[in-house]
């Protein structure tokens, strides 16, 4: 173990230079040409996970059939790891089947030829050959087992330190690199792992927590070793820590939903309007002011707060509340454009908020354009329809079943951002079908503007827009 | 590679060779000849109306049309695409633009496109979406088409068939949904060879499963985002549904019922969405029915109650289940949506692709035969054709609509059905059924005896079908039971269905009968009278020659009752499964009492009612009368053969809050029962581990965490090596 710690304490100086990127975080590798966003508020870095491990095609040419790497089979090297007080490195891909595979085998033998503090291993999924179920199940996201090849780091404990997948378990030199990355914080880790074990109550419940915020929510929420010990010593959500490291976001709506109903399932008291919105309101921001969060548990709560607004705004329609749901959704996106919870909330702001019009650069919309309960302004591109002045038919044609009912009207022409006209039928008729008399040749993006709303749910409506000179 | 070469071995041929195209065709192609003048002229005028009328007027003028004659089998496929498509559509649609009629003629006299198109299962009928597609790709190619089979298999899909007039297209925006980039797409997976081995050995009808049917399966760019985020060895994409995350609320608190929930990310693909965000069983089945057909491999999505499934093709013929597939009803289909009957049905009648593009070729000629005028020549064509494919259900209901049209009658029926139909649907009794049903009319006019003498035969042929719970067989029975007169002849009927199944099959069939016939009859004193006497004569003919005394012929009926009872269990048949131990308890209650429970104060709110109790094998040490105990705090007794995990569901009667359950052992070797699950689903196929235990005690009390909904509880033994399970308790508590 001493050995193992020198040998970390070494890395960690190597990965100096690399710490501004990754400070304190155990954790997966980045997709190559990822941003890596810092997390303001906390201080400490997310990196953003890569458990899609999505290759590019050119990843993935085809080679001749090569041959199986070397290594250890899984259980075996796992076992040397934990004789030996080192982190084990597995690799899961297989030989006869996969696109890419002699490469693969190529930079791992590379890799190997590095000399890591690791003890290297594989899993050599051949077709007919029966999946590790039981690895595939305890380890990891399973979703991270589906884009094979993918490379698992652990702990001597077995505890799930990394995953790596992606460009760069294709790559020897990114995978030293992102491997140096994690090992450099093992001995925080380790200790904080050990204060977890040592420690009664809450101490040992904090370390538990500081040791889960050392990884991303993908490691960590399968760290199960942890969650167990945050669960048991803080069985009372004394440190608030369970809400964050041990439940998913379907947990916290659960939770929020029972603080908003006054009780879980059956115990509910509360419904519509009725329901607690500033004891939920509160509860989520005590959550939220708890500790320093990484990323992704700060848009998941932040999540939470704007559905705390929008239940409460769905339930009175205080028009003050749509403004607070716009601008929480404003703050999940502040803090990372790029993830899930960035790209949906940079949606759901889009959605509620009133002076934000829909752009349609192609002809059609479907469902995720619909707005439910409120008129919405749609800006769609018709500047390849433009043929000189004259009379222009501009139509709506719904599909044939999303033909739900939808509102339509204030039809106006812009060019350049210009007014240009009105339709000629009266700004407050409701209909699918308007006439412009274009006074002159347009050039440059040509808009028709309108305010839609359909009445059939978000998948009610669907169609073609169809501009067209008479 | 210098190496490779000193050493004088080649290196090891990739996957495919870029660029290269193999022939589809299971036969020699056509040999085409000069076409008549006739033809030819009215086909440079691009009017199908007169190409119509000219290939009938060479077709005679020929004096025979055979299949082995490449000249008139040219001219009848000709025929058959302008029979099918419509002559008026065609001639619209080469009038549209001249590219589409320079397309079509070419189409047209390409024979081996054609018959690619004419015998993939599926043929676009009386419109122009089937050509329409082929043109579409021809213009991306420039007017070479590389792969022609694709092309094929794309426009089927678009285009539906006779069996599938309008198959669901009409939502799909041209910007998400495109046959085109569809082609290309897979024709640049081919190229870099990221498809399956065997991707280039699959025929038009089986490309279907690949390509999609666009109107259930997922928009283009899903097919583009799961080849790219989901590699699995290519046995394995039966759990590509897992690399989303089973989730039924959305990362911003929306239900996965309602739209809001794929809103934030409906500007990516649905596949893209599902990957990074979760979803139920709809999503996370097409997810993995998308990653198969991505690679090459066939898939299809299905609904079952309450959940949805899908099932990916390994070898041909074989299907494997993906998320409870793959059974249910196939949202893909060529000759039916139900699997497994629908889907045994089309393998087995493409299963030899020689005898099946012969049977093409003779019926082309059929419809020829037809067209000139020779309705005794025609029968023959379509006789011969189902020669080579017997259970082909298109040419069946071609030759039964000549055989009506020429005036059968029902004693010749009667015949007909007996001695040259049924015999050649053993295993698939579903698809005879379904065949008969064509003669109606002339059934009608044969009496109860007769018919009575047909249904043997088709249960007979449906007890040797393999069975599924998601076969819905109540519309045929019912439509038997229908023609038939009077109640001694219904009483027969279920005799019939009785002796067949309680003799034959795994019970699924048997179980799905029986709750017919209980929800039929037994509501009623005189039906449960029927009811009962066909089920003792049932059991009786099941056991001849074991003694006639009265102690026998209970014990006869008692075992008889043990095998439909487990048979109701495997067809999930709650009706059926509490009327047979109804009538089991009536007839003889085992005098067994259970130990009582001793954790009952650990648990809390009260014993749920059951509806079903299903055991996953019985064995000779079963009690299947005592199965529906077992789900009451009184006990029962049930008994599996050795199984690697065996298990025990209990359905709720009604869905509910479940606090916890309890289960027992029975008395005796409890040692092998070690490692136990105890899960909960809402759905019956979606399961969630609640519990699990190394060494199960005696009595275990399980509690649930709270706000668990649940209709189905399920406790499932791991062993190591295959051992039996035995309980006395499945308790299940709700609140």
């Amino acid at each position: 173990m001493k050995k193992f710690l020198l040998v970390l304490i070494l890395l960690g100086v190597v990965a100096t230079g690399i710490y501004y990127y990754n400070p304190g975080l155990l954790g997966l590798d980045a997709p190559a040409g990822k941003t890596l966003k810092k997390n303001a508020q906390a201080g400490q870095e997310a990196l953003t996970t890569d458990t899609s491990g999505i290759s590019d095609d050119e990843d993935r040419i085809v080679d001749s059939q090569p041959s199986p790497l070397g290594f250890m089979e899984n259980m075996d090297a796992r076992a040397k790891a934990k004789a030996e007080g080192l982190p084990s490195l597995i690799l899961w891909y297989g030989s006869d089947w996969m696109p890419g595979a002699a490469s693969l085998v190529n930079e791992w033998n590379k890799l190997e030829k590095k000399n890591l503090p690791v003890v290297m291993g594989q899993i050599d999924e051949r077709v007919g050959s029966v999946p590790e179920l039981n690895a595939r199940e305890k380890l990891l996201p399973t979703g991270a087992f589906m884009d094979l090849p993918v490379a698992v780091l652990m702990a001597p404990d077995e505890t799930l330190l990394g995953i790596y997948s992606g460009k760069t378990v294709r790559n020897a030199a990114a995978m030293e690199l992102a491997l140096k990355r994690t090992l450099a914080h093992m001995p925080e880790y380790m200790k904080l792992v050990e204060k977890a074990c040592s420690a009664e109550g809450l101490e040992g419940a904090r370390a538990a927590a500081d040791a889960l915020a050392m990884q991303p929510y993908e490691v960590a929420t399968r760290n199960h070793r942890l969650k167990d010990i945050l669960n048991k010593k803080d069985p009372e959500h004394k440190t608030l820590c369970r809400y964050l490291y041990c439940m998913d976001h379907m947990g916290m709506y659960d939770e929020i939903n029972a603080v908003l109903a006054g009780g879980k399932g059956a115990d509910a008291k509360f419904k519509g309007a009725e329901r607690r919105f500033d004891e939920a309101e509160l509860f989520v921001r005590n959550v939220l002011n708890a500790r320093k969060l990484n990323t992704e548990l700060e848009q998941r709560w932040l999540s939470g707060l704007a559905y705390v607004y929008r239940e409460q705004y769905n339930a009175t329609k205080a028009p003050a509340l749509r403004q607070k749901v716009v601008d929480t959704y404003r703050k999940v996106v502040a803090v990372d454009d790029m993830s899930e919870y960035g790209k949906g909330a940079q949606r759901w702001a889009n959605y509620w908020d009133e002076k934000f019009p829909y752009v349609f650069e192609e002809p059609y919309y479907d469902s995720g354009e619909m707005t439910v309960g409120f008129e919405k302004e749609w800006r769609v591109n018709v500047s390849e329809s433009m043929k000189g002045p004259g009379l222009y038919s501009f139509s709506l044609v719904p599909s044939a079943s999303k033909n739900g009912r939808m509102t339509s009207r204030g039809f106006k022409l812009f060019a350049n951002g210009k007014h240009v006209c009105d339709a000629e039928e009266p700004a407050d008729k409701d209909t699918k079908s308007v006439t412009f008399n274009v006074p002159r040749a347009l050039k440059g993006r040509v808009e028709v503007r309108f305010h839609v709303q359909c009445h059939d749910g978000w998948f009610g409506c669907a169609g073609e827009m169809k501009m067209q000179k008479k | 590679m210098l190496g490779v070469l000193l050493l004088g071995l080649s290196p090891q041929k990739p996957l495919y060779a870029a660029g290269a195209e193999d022939c589809k065709l299971a036969l020699a192609p056509l040999k085409t000849g000069k076409l008549p003048a006739g033809v030819s002229a009215a086909l440079e005028k691009g009017d199908y109306t007169a190409v119509q009328a000219a290939l009938v007027e060479a077709m005679k003028k020929a004096g025979r049309i055979s299949y082995e004659d490449d000249a008139t089998l040219c001219l009848a496929m000709m025929h058959e695409l302008v029979r099918v498509t419509g002559a008026d559509v065609l001639t619209a649609f080469a009038a549209e633009d001249k590219e589409k009629g320079k397309f079509l003629k070419q189409f047209v006299t390409d024979a081996e496109w054609l018959e690619l198109y004419l015998s993939c299962g599926l043929v676009p009928s009386k419109k122009a979406t089937g050509v329409d597609v082929l043109y579409r790709i021809w213009k991306e190619e420039a007017g070479e088409v590389r792969n022609k089979a694709l092309a094929v298999a794309l426009a089927s899909c678009w285009g539906g068939g006779e069996t599938w007039a309008n198959p669901p297209l009409a939502d799909l925006l041209p910007n998400k949904y495109n046959p085109v980039r569809r082609y290309k797409f897979f024709q640049k997976q081919d190229s870099k060879g990221l498809l399956h081995p065997n991707y280039r050995n699959l025929k038009p009808w089986e490309l279907r499963f690949v390509v999609a049917n666009p109107g259930q399966d997922w928009d283009d760019a899903s097919y583009e985002f799961a080849a790219r985020a989901i590699n699995l060895p290519w046995d394995k994409y039966g759990i590509a549904c897992w690399a989303a995350t089973y989730t039924g609320t959305s990362r911003f608190g929306d239900s996965v019922q309602g739209g809001a929930y794929n809103l934030p990310y409906a500007n990516e693909s649905w596949a893209e969405a599902t990957l990074r965000n979760g979803g139920v069983c709809g999503a996370m089945s097409h997810l993995g029915a998308v990653a198969a057909m991505a690679h090459g491999i066939p898939a299809y999505t299905c609904g079952q109650p309450g959940h949805c499934a899908y099932a990916v093709r390994t070898e041909r013929g074989k299907w494997i289940g993906g998320f409870g597939g793959p059974d249910g009803y196939m949202h893909n289909m060529i000759f039916g949506h139900q699997a497994p009957t629908s889907c045994n049905l089309m393998e087995a009648v493409f299963g030899d692709d020689k005898k099946v593009a012969r049977a093409y070729r003779k019926s082309f000629c059929a419809r020829a035969l037809e067209a000139v005028g020779d309705a005794a020549g025609a029968q023959k064509a379509w006789k011969s054709a189902l020669k080579d494919s017997p259970l082909h259900p298109f040419f069946r209901a071609a030759l039964h609509a000549l055989m009506k049209k020429e005036g059968i009658t029902p004693k010749e029926c009667y015949q007909y059905i007996l001695c040259e139909l049924i015999p050649h649907y053993a295993g698939h009794g579903v698809a005879a059924m379904e065949a008969r049903a064509d003669l109606a009319e002339e059934f009608a006019g044969m009496d109860d005896l007769e018919r009575l003498d047909i249904f043997q035969r088709e249960h007979q042929a449906l007890a040797s079908t393999p069975s599924s719970w998601a076969v819905k067989l109540d519309g045929l029975v019912e439509k038997q039971a229908a023609t038939l007169q009077s109640d001694s002849s219904r009483q027969k009927l279920l005799e019939v269905m009785f002796t067949a199944h309680m003799m034959q099959g795994d019970g699924t069939t048997f179980g799905q009968l029986l709750e017919w016939a209980v929800k039929t009859y037994v509501a009623t004193e005189e039906g449960s009278r029927m009811f009962n006497k066909a089920f003792a004569n049932a059991a009786d003919s099941a056991g001849a020659g074991q003694g006639g005394d009265d102690a026998e012929r209970q014990k006869k009926m008692a075992a008889a009752y043990s095998k439909a009872i487990v048979a109701a269990e495997q067809a999930r048949s709650a009706p059926a499964f509490l009327a047979l131990t109804k009538g089991a308890l009536a007839l003889d209650k085992p005098d067994f009492k259970a130990d009582p429970l001793q954790k009952v104060a650990e648990m809390s709110g009260a014993p749920a009612k059951a509806a079903l109790f299903r055991i996953s094998t019985t064995s000779n040490w079963d009690s299947p009368v005592l199965h529906l105990a077992v789900t009451t705090p009184e006990g029962g007794k049930c008994h599996t053969s050795k199984e690697k995990m065996p298990s025990f569901i209990v359905e709720l009667e009604n869905p509910g809050f479940t606090t916890g359950c309890i289960i027992r052992k029975t008395n005796g070797n409890e040692g092998r029962m070690k490692k136990a699950v105890v899960s909960t689903s809402e759905d019956g196929a979606t399961w969630f581990k609640r519990a699990e235990v190394e060494n199960m005690p005696k009595e275990w009390a399980v509690t649930f965490p709270e706000g668990i909904r649940a209709k189905w509880v399920k406790v499932e033994f791991d062993n190591p090596e295959p051992e039996v399970a035995h309980i006395s308790h499945v308790v299940v508590y709700t609140r």
